[in-house]
């Protein structure tokens, strides 16, 4: 079947691409001012670990040699200790990439789901005070500053009003209580979860929705709407089974397209919500100059745009059977 | 011959002045692209204005100008109209500056990448083949990049980045939609016959370039610099934000942080509240600006309602 | 009652709102037609014709509204019917064969299960199979092969497309079919191919046809009358053969010099320069909408509404200067 051959290549692709952003951040590390042993080399360690260092990294040995062991490392998963937390940073980014897979899925859902929906619903009523009022307040959603916008809710709903958690991802204080059972853990996460998403999903379901709106209206000027209504279907049926589904096609390229930009929106507000994710830790390794924790940051991000991609191209194809077949 | 060449320029000018004439007026009818332009001039005045208060007294340098009496975080007064920061300095002449700043970041750095993107999209269209393929895949990959978090990373490696460095990264990562949507443009341009005309008569590539398609495609590239701007502000907003803005300038960004690192975001709403409206009303203004222009410029957009069913 | 039409239109006229004003798309149209029977409508683009076709089917776009005049299938006045209840009538009662060059189909479904939504809205208690079978016997019917049923659009050719389109239209046994340029953007063999089908399906079972081209020889091979129309005009109404061989209205015999072999005697040079210009739908005074174009008009033709002359009682031709055959 061609969709497999289609996921086939794709995936191929990807890899070169993956390929190509780390030989980039191996040239980058090593145009960067200042020695590279230096760079990797943390204040606390001993000569022998700094030789030890040297030597895993080949620091000594040719720039060729180097990048032969820079690409093996990587494939072992050894990205060396972070100077932080003195632990090795394949540890903590398997601790956080489930928290940011998390958010940044669900957000990501949630918005396109949300967008395409009442997208789909105030096209139809075009024209009407409830269309103007939906397409000014979506265009306001989508162009506020993500960061202020978390501030604001954080300041509201979770300092005067109360209703959620101000930060992190757990109360700890529950987490240490023995026989706790999986139902009260997820409630704890999801109720910590439920500001930052509804934080990310206001600014992106505004610009999904203003995208599907639009594509609902040229969608609804197409020869087999005609047909769906000559057919008899009511409107309801029009709408939701012939408009909709060709519509929605639009909305899921432009969240590939906007991939990019949602996982710079996630890292930005799990810094401000303290969401342990991985966002949140390159940040915070970039603030401390924590060289290793933050290279191995973004590579897992970038891999995680990356493999996003590859669903929202799955997706597509499976939702488009010109694509499929 | 002379003459008729002449008369053609002419009437090509007095077309293009018709165009430009109906193109404002499209513009002026459209609600959404009014507003935009009257959000723009009220920014355009903060900026314009951002240079009185220093002049005023020095107390009111958004920098380094700190009210003698007050060393906290104070509510909007007479002195401060919207008050003070944490350390007395006044948060109006710095939310004027900001204006400044978001203004030069947004139009410089989206200049830079429209010039970017726009010779990039013309020389994949207009030599193809291996080259097109090559650039496209090269800009599908910048295209998922998190800009963001590439910056922060070339940060750590290269130390503090400054406004101008920020601007040309910004830049640096924002070329792709430009280049892919002047890329069609031109393969579009490159079926008409005007362009084998000029090539027959012996134009330079150059010349066909410059002269032949640049111009058709500059209206397209512009309407995408007002997406750029916005986009640019809002990435050197959230990197001020994140701590890694230029140390020598206040922006909108920077406000926040600061409002949020010195923990006043429960205590001082006065201090909360303006930079992030200012920065979301700015990408607003810029992104209405947008729309009604691509509205304007695109024939398809415009189309009389349902002119379709009538005719037929 | 044999005799009695199946399809009565009366003085319909059809109003469009617009941005400049109220356009009249279709004035005072009337004809009858009865089972088994078909009728053509043929004009040039932006006539009317279409129009027509959307007010039979009750699916005038928005801003579209009939002015006046009545729509008659069997008993039911198809204008005076609630939004349900003509829902219910529609592909029952009268069914519409689109150009499938215009994505008549939509991309996203299986051709098979784009005409088995058509039976389930109308017979809701088929079951599945049942449905499926009525689907497998329309492809049949337009000479689909049946392992075809499960593809999609845009895997079909361009005539089976077409083909597809008119088994749906066939799928609920409407008494009525609207054709609207059943075979434009088809080649000339697939284009016989179609026409010969509608032909068959109208004689077997007995459905009323109405055919919508700016081809007149299209029409020609498929209908028993013809109705020429001029901006939103009927302008001569009259059997196949009457219309063919003695076209009245000057406007009648451009169009067929246009689509005839070039030995007519007629000097028709000037009239197809004009017709290659579509016009634009606007609203009509009173006079001749094709007198400015006319090479017989004259100043009456200008200022003076004109009438319908009966030239015999299946023809008839509305023009003041009546062009004869023998000219």
């Amino acid at each position: 079947m061609n969709l497999k051959r289609m996921i086939f290549k794709r995936s191929i692709e990807i890899l070169v691409v993956f390929f190509i952003i780390l030989t980039g951040l191996f040239v980058l590390f090593h145009l960067a001012p200042g020695d590279p042993v230096s760079m990797m080399v943390d204040l606390t360690m001993t000569p022998e670990d700094v030789d030890r260092l040297v030597q895993q990294l080949g620091l000594d040995r040719p720039l060729w040699t180097q990048y032969l062991l820079y690409l093996k490392n990587f494939f072992r998963g050894n990205f060396g200790t972070s100077f932080h937390y003195g632990r090795p940073v394949i540890e903590i980014i398997s601790e956080r990439l489930p928290a940011t897979i998390l958010l940044f899925t669900t957000a990501t859902i949630l918005a396109a789901m949300a967008g395409v929906w009442c997208g789909k619903l105030i096209a139809w009523h075009k024209g009407g005070p409830l269309d103007a009022t939906v397409t000014i307040f979506s265009l306001l959603c989508s162009t506020l500053f993500l960061p202020w916008i978390a501030l604001l809710s954080i300041w509201f709903f979770a300092f005067r009003v109360g209703w959620f958690p101000l930060s992190g991802m757990i109360t700890p204080e529950i987490w240490v209580l023995p026989n706790l059972g999986f139902w009260a853990k997820a409630t704890d996460i999801l109720h910590h979860l439920l500001l930052p998403l509804l934080t990310l999903c206001i600014v992106n379901t505004g610009a999904y929705l203003l995208i599907m709106r639009s594509s609902m209206l040229e969608t609804i000027k197409e020869d087999y709407i005609i047909t769906a209504r000559a057919k008899g279907l009511t409107e309801k049926q029009v709408r939701n089974h012939h408009a909709a589904p060709n519509a929605a096609l639009p909305v899921i390229t432009s969240v590939g397209l906007s991939l990019a930009f949602s996982v710079n929106g996630g890292a930005l507000t799990e810094t401000v919500f303290s969401w342990p994710g991985i966002g949140r830790e390159l940040i915070f390794a970039v603030s401390n100059s924590d060289y290793p924790l933050a290279m191995a940051s973004f590579m897992f991000i970038a891999l995680v745009v990356l493999v996003a991609n590859l669903i929202v191209d799955i997706l597509y194809a499976y939702l488009d059977p010109r694509i499929r077949y | 011959m002379q003459s008729k060449t002449e008369t053609g320029k002419h009437e090509r000018h007095s077309y293009r002045a018709k165009l430009l004439i109906d193109a404002w007026r499209l513009f002026h009818d459209n609600l959404i692209g009014r507003i935009g332009v009257c959000l723009l001039i009220v920014f355009g005045l903060m900026a314009l204005l951002s240079y009185i208060p220093p002049h005023v007294d020095p107390m009111y340098h958004p920098m380094t100008g700190v009210d003698p009496e007050i060393s906290y975080a104070s509510p909007p007064s007479t002195r401060h109209w919207l008050g003070t920061d944490n350390i007395g300095r006044d948060i109006l002449s710095q939310l004027l500056t900001g204006a400044r700043v978001a203004f030069l970041v947004g139009i410089s750095s989206a200049f830079i990448s429209i010039v970017i993107g726009t010779l990039i999209g013309i020389v994949a269209a207009y030599w193809g083949k291996m080259l097109d393929g090559l650039l496209m895949r090269f800009a599908d990959m910048v295209m998922v990049m998190p800009s963001l978090l590439v910056i922060l990373l070339l940060s750590v490696l290269f130390g503090q980045l400054s406004i101008w460095t920020i601007v040309i990264l910004i830049a640096l990562f924002r070329w792709p939609a430009v280049a892919r949507v002047i890329r069609s443009q031109t393969l579009s341009l490159k079926q008409r016959p005007f362009i084998d005309m000029a090539r027959v008569a012996g134009a330079s590539h150059l010349r066909i370039i410059f002269r032949h398609i640049l111009p058709n495609v500059l209206p397209m590239a512009l309407l995408y610099m007002t997406f750029r701007i916005t986009s640019a502000i809002i990435v050197e907003a959230a990197l001020s934000f994140l701590g890694f803005g230029d140390p020598n300038t206040v922006s909108w960004g920077m406000m926040l942080q600061w409002v949020w690192k010195t923990g006043h975001m429960f205590q001082a709403p006065y201090w909360l509240l303006p930079p992030g409206l200012c920065i979301s009303f700015m990408t607003l203004s810029f992104y209405m600006m947008g729309r009604a222009m691509e509205e304007v410029l695109d024939p398809r957009l415009r189309r009389v309602r349902n002119a379709k069913h009538a005719a037929a | 009652m044999p005799n009695m039409p199946l399809l009565d239109v009366q003085n319909l006229t059809i109003v469009y709102r617009t941005n400049a004003g109220p356009v009249i798309a279709a004035e005072d149209v009337c004809f009858t037609l009865e089972r088994g029977r078909a009728v053509g409508i043929v004009g040039e683009s932006g006539c009317g014709k279409t129009t027509i076709g959307m007010a039979l089917m009750g699916l005038l776009p928005e801003n579209g509204f009939v002015q006046q005049g009545r729509i008659i299938i069997e008993d039911t006045d198809l204008l005076s019917l609630t939004k349900p209840a003509l829902r219910a009538l529609r592909w029952k009662k009268m069914a519409m064969i689109f150009q499938a060059a215009m994505n008549a189909l939509n991309p996203v479904h299986r051709v098979g299960d784009q005409i088995a939504e058509a039976i389930q809205t109308h017979y809701p208690d088929y079951s599945a199979d049942k449905t499926r079978k009525e689907v497998a016997a329309l492809f049949d019917l337009v000479d689909i092969p049946r392992n075809r049923i499960d593809d999609y659009p845009h895997q079909y050719s361009g005539g089976m497309k077409q083909r597809a389109v008119i088994a749906m239209a066939l799928s609920c046994k409407p008494d009525l079919i609207i054709a609207d340029e059943p075979t434009t953007a088809l080649d000339v063999i697939v284009q016989d191919q179609i026409l010969k089908k509608i032909k068959a399906f109208q004689d077997d079972m007995n459905i009323a046809t109405i055919v919508i081209s700016h081809d007149i020889g299209v029409v020609s091979e498929v209908c028993d009358n013809i109705m020429v129309m001029y901006k939103g005009r009927m302008i001569e109404y009259g059997k196949c053969e009457e219309v063919f061989m003695s076209p009245a209205h000057p406007y009648t015999v451009a169009l067929l010099s246009s689509h005839l072999s070039l030995d007519s005697t007629y000097d028709f040079q000037a009239d197809i320069e004009n017709i290659t210009e579509a016009p634009a739908a606007s609203v009509l005074p009173g006079a001749c909408g094709y007198a400015e174009k006319c090479r017989h008009a004259d100043v009456q033709c200008f200022v003076q509404t004109p009438a319908w002359r009966h030239l015999s009682s299946t023809h008839r031709v509305l023009c003041l200067k009546v062009v004869t055959n023998d000219q």
